[in-house]
């Protein structure tokens, strides 16, 4: 395989790859944020269900563009190209990044959660434990 | 050039350790964490998320910095400079590691106060 044809599949590979990860979280986390929103007003939990996946995507892609091929010794495409090693680098560069991109957007997501859950009112109030309903009072 | 054998399992090694690491402290943070989630019906829905989230999170801190290093090509090194090299590569893991358990614990704590104090149960 020649560095170009590495930098193409190297490149695509990590992005889709990244995509993959951060689908297969959402899909890890589905059933739980349904159980976890389900009680909750309507609209919120529907909306909160399906950010999800493409809160956590988008998060990834932007981790995986944060890296760039050029730095003070590859100014050039030739010079990238022609530097298998700083091929290799940036490549483990963005998994990694990737990963970190990935940790703070679940993390941003649960602190979401946490907002929702004190701020949002379950649907059923007529159903309110007697503890709550003398708090309202 | 090639990567070295020596070079190939310290990395592992430390990869290893570093998952191994986040594996302990998800144990021991997921009981006590269980318990608090269960304080009332609302938080109780949320258990599994947050436990879930927790665990993924701690893998992510454990590999984030270990994929992103450099695996050197570096050879004539002694086993000690491989020893030294992943240990820096280890010390990474338990920085973020601890960082992200940190940000879970304020988390939590926001909860506890803030819903805690309702027991419906």
């Amino acid at each position: 395989m020649t560095n170009e044809q590495y930098l193409i599949v190297s490149y695509f590979s990590a992005a889709g790859g990244g995509m993959l990860a951060a689908a297969i979280t959402a899909l890890i986390l589905r059933s739980p944020v349904k159980k976890a929103v389900g009680k909750l007003l309507k609209g919120a939990g529907r909306i909160f269900r399906r950010v999800l996946p493409i809160w956590l995507i988008l998060l990834v892609l932007f981790g995986f563009m944060t890296v760039s091929y050029f730095d003070c010794a590859h100014e050039t495409y030739d010079e990238i190209v022609n530097d298998r090693q700083h091929l290799e680098q940036v490549t483990r560069i963005q998994a990694s990044r990737m990963c970190l991109f990935l940790g703070i957007s679940l993390l941003a997501y649960a602190f979401a959660m946490v907002i929702l859950l004190i701020t949002c009112p379950p649907k059923h109030d007529k159903q309110a434990s007697p503890q709550e309903a003398a708090r309202t009072e | 050039m090639e990567m070295t054998w020596m070079e190939f399992a310290s990395y592992a090694v430390f990869l290893g350790m570093g998952l191994v690491v986040a594996l302990i402290v998800f144990l021991l943070v997921v009981g006590p964490m269980r318990k608090l989630l269960k304080a009332n019906s609302r938080t109780k829905q949320a258990r599994s998320f947050f436990i879930r989230t927790l665990f993924i999170i701690l893998i992510l801190a454990a590999i984030t910095p270990i994929v992103g290093k450099n695996l050197g090509y570096c050879e004539d090194k002694a086993f000690m400079e491989h020893v030294w090299r992943a240990a820096g590569d280890l010390e990474d893991s338990l920085i973020y590691i601890g960082l992200y358990l940190f940000g879970f614990v304020v988390l939590m704590t926001v909860m506890a106060a803030a819903l805690g104090r309702i027991r419906d149960e």
